[in-house]
């Protein structure tokens, strides 16, 4: 018996030797990956990989390559890699706004079957990944930047929810997909966030950007910052910002028995006065209720204007009205789940807003 | 021969790791592939089923404190048929335990070591499972509570540090109607309904008295009914339905978990529990079996037969399953039938009216348990 056991200890500590460790600086990590499709069907991937070095920084270097599937592309890549690609550390998947077209689920799929993927990596769409990665490289700047940036553009602008694989794909099992996610762009040298792109199921359909852009951030977060500048109360050509957060939303969708479809969003908001060019004193109270009437009202306008652009301009549901109807009302959404797109596109959609102003900053 | 005592906690730590050894990983998925989003009322039914089973242990106990499995068979059936239901005994524990095998080697490689052979695997856990039979069930047992300590431990992080990415609503309640809940609460029965395994080590079980012993094994099977509800909850309400799309759900929720720069790569913790629990359970299944064969072959002692029918199981569980997707089909679809018609629902539910119909007449002294 004793034998046996010393057997088994021997034996343990010679399986957990080395024969096929992966050390750091044998790896290439790959940092960044974007996606785009040939003339002949083939695939294009960009990568941008680090090759850790002793005491230095690793550089970011951008190579690419074809292949007839995203995997055999990335086979391709040990024809001119050093050593071996190594995904876990992949921040960002870039695809092109041509691809994304095609549907990005079937495009993805070799992202989340790999086990070494983790499924927090953003998930972007730009016109041309392949721009974005060589300047990033030309600034030796590496996929996490974008990572980073685009989580900057969630919380501190409020604009929209950062799109990673996880997210992506919890968004495509929804009864009522309402998929959106970061877009990027190149403006001149740097990248940057400028709105998001919206999608029927997962086919890829237009960019929202600036006030509209804005207006899905005040209607889908919560306890996110944005900002807002409208005119003074009492000189037209001057401003006054507020910085604002979500604290409180709340959505109603239910069919009446008229079959018009009904929404009722509820928003709160907590205000923080940031900048004003007028107006040096905000102390008393009357001024402060008809400041956060104003608010409302802008408020209102920004979002109306996105919800009008959904409904007429795209006629796609990209809040998850129709997902939260049937969550709620499920043999409500089973009798208009066939024609639900003529259904939201003359939907009743009523919005009631709240401001209220917390802080007025350090000025008295 | 002095016979290995254990004690309340042991034993709540052996049914604890029976079931939660390998269901904590497994089970959100197998049960929300079939009833969606109302997996986790799958979880409540599959509990207060297995209660019942936990109940019907306990009567077995009540009746004959002395005796195993085995002996119960023979003293209520009579020599033919209680040795064919042994013998019927020792092939579903055989099948039973090639399964728990296939899935610790297949998700050990599969996971975490994919470019192992996994012949490694096997080899591995043979020894240790041969080992661990040896030195006896003092000392399984209390490796079992050091073990569970470790699965609470690992649970507990996932549940506290998921709490701030909650975001799918487990709603709507009950849209497909009754059915799919009650088909998913078929695989947390049979999981759950292991709890049988125990009928054999009643003898072990001298230090106890017989009220305290009931408490520990409904308690336990409460506990670890709640966790697998909680972890199916949480599950559904981190990835929602994608949980379908997943292979291993409560892995890529691990995965996912990122507080600070702390509390990153959970997926650690999950492999530690995972191998732990995995191979307590093995160890103890086949203990189980090995008593079994040994009381009916009436040999003296069981460590003869150890290593050939530990070449048989590790066998036939390396050639039982090509893939993952044959293992989770058989898991999923096939294995909570078989089980549940065998001896984890249907022959204690015969036992037990046999019991309560023929109580006065069962002899009382025809055998005695010897370890």
């Amino acid at each position: 018996m004793k034998s046996l056991g010393v057997i088994a200890i021997i034996l343990v500590l010679l399986l957990s030797s080395c024969t096929n460790s992966e050390e750091v600086d044998k790896l290439s990590l790959i940092s960044a990956v974007g996606l785009e499709k040939m003339p002949d069907n083939e695939y294009k991937i960009i990568i941008q990989y680090l090759m850790p070095k002793k005491d230095q920084e690793p550089l970011p270097i951008t190579k690419e390559v074809d292949g007839l599937s995203i995997y055999e592309a990335n086979n391709n890549l040990n024809e001119f890699l050093p050593r071996k690609p190594y995904w876990s550390h992949n921040f960002v998947i870039l695809l092109s706004e041509e691809l994304a077209k095609e549907g990005i689920r079937s495009q993805l799929d070799f992202f989340r079957r790999n086990p070494e993927m983790r499924q927090d990596t953003l998930v972007a769409i730009t016109e041309s990944p392949r721009k974005i990665l060589y300047n990033l490289q030309k600034q030796q700047l590496s996929g996490q930047t974008l990572k980073l940036i685009a989580r900057q553009a969630s919380a501190r602008k409020g604009l929209g929810e950062v799109s990673t694989l996880h997210k992506v794909y919890q968004n495509l099992f929804f009864k009522k997909p309402f998929l959106t996610i970061t877009h990027i762009f190149l403006d001149g040298e740097n990248p940057r966030i400028d709105g998001f792109s919206i999608f029927d199921k997962d086919k890829y359909i237009t960019t929202i950007k600036g006030d509209e852009a804005r207006g899905l951030g005040f209607l889908k977060l919560k306890n996110k910052y944005s900002s807002v500048t409208m005119n003074c109360l009492d000189k037209e050509n001057r401003q006054i910002t507020f910085n604002l957060t979500n604290i409180h939303k709340k959505t109603n969708a239910y069919v009446n028995d008229l079959g018009i479809f009904e929404i009722r969003l509820s928003l709160e908001f907590e205000a923080f006065l940031a900048e004003s060019h007028c107006m040096r004193n905000i102390s008393d109270t009357d001024t402060i209720k008809k400041l956060e009437k104003a608010l409302n009202k802008k408020i209102k306008e920004l979002a109306k204007k996105t919800i009008e652009h959904s409904q007429q301009n795209v006629e796609i549901d990209y809040f998850g009205f129709g997902n939260l109807l049937y969550l709620n009302h499920p043999k409500k959404w089973k009798e208009i789940e066939g024609e639900y797109e003529t259904v939201y596109k003359n939907a009743d959609i009523k919005l009631k807003i709240n401001t209220k102003i917390v802080q007025t900053g350090a000025v008295n | 021969m002095k016979i290995a005592e254990i004690n309340y906690l042991q034993l709540a730590s052996i049914i604890f790791i029976q079931i939660l050894g390998t269901s904590l990983l497994i089970i959100p998925g197998t049960v929300v592939e079939v009833a969606g989003v109302d997996g986790w009322i799958s979880q409540i039914v599959g509990t207060i089923m297995a209660l019942i089973v936990g109940m019907m242990v306990f009567y077995l106990y009540n009746n004959f404190p002395q005796d195993n499995l085995i002996i119960i068979f023979e003293k209520l059936f009579g020599k033919i048929i209680g040795n064919i239901f042994g013998f019927g005994f020792v092939i579903y524990c055989i099948l039973s335990l090639s399964t728990v095998i296939k899935q610790g080697c297949s998700i050990t490689g599969y996971i975490f070591l994919p470019e192992t052979s996994p012949l490694i695997f096997f080899i591995v856990f043979f020894l240790i499972v041969v080992y661990i039979t040896k030195v006896g069930m003092n000392a399984l047992a209390r490796t079992n509570v050091l073990v569970m300590l470790l699965l609470i431990t690992t649970f507990l992080v996932i549940i506290i540090t998921g709490v701030p990415l909650l975001n799918v609503p487990l709603k709507p309640l009950l849209s497909e109607g009754l059915f799919p809940v009650l088909k998913g609460s078929l695989s947390p029965i049979s999981w759950m309904g292991q709890v049988i395994l125990i009928t054999m080590i009643f003898p072990y079980l001298t230090s106890g008295n017989k009220k305290n012993i009931k408490t520990t094994i409904l308690m336990t099977l409460i506990v670890v009914g709640i966790d697998h509800t909680l972890i199916t909850m949480f599950t559904l309400g981190i990835l929602g339905l994608e949980a379908k799309d997943l292979l291993i759900p409560v892995y890529s929720v691990a995965k996912l978990i990122e507080i600070d720069l702390i509390w990153r790569r959970l997926d650690v913790m999950i492999m530690f529990s995972w191998v732990a629990g995995v191979t307590l359970k093995m160890s103890f299944w086949y203990f189980c079996t090995v008593l079994a064969l040994k009381q009916l072959l009436h040999l003296n002692k069981y460590e003869p037969i150890i290593i050939p029918l530990a070449f048989l199981t590790f066998v036939i569980a390396y050639y039982s399953t090509n893939n993952t997707v044959e293992l989770t089909f058989y898991l999923g679809k096939i294995y909570p039938i078989l089980s549940l018609f065998s001896y984890e629902f249907t022959i204690p539910l015969i036992m037990c009216l046999t019991l309560f119909i023929r109580r006065k007449r069962i002899s009382k002294d025809s055998k005695e348990f010897t370890p």
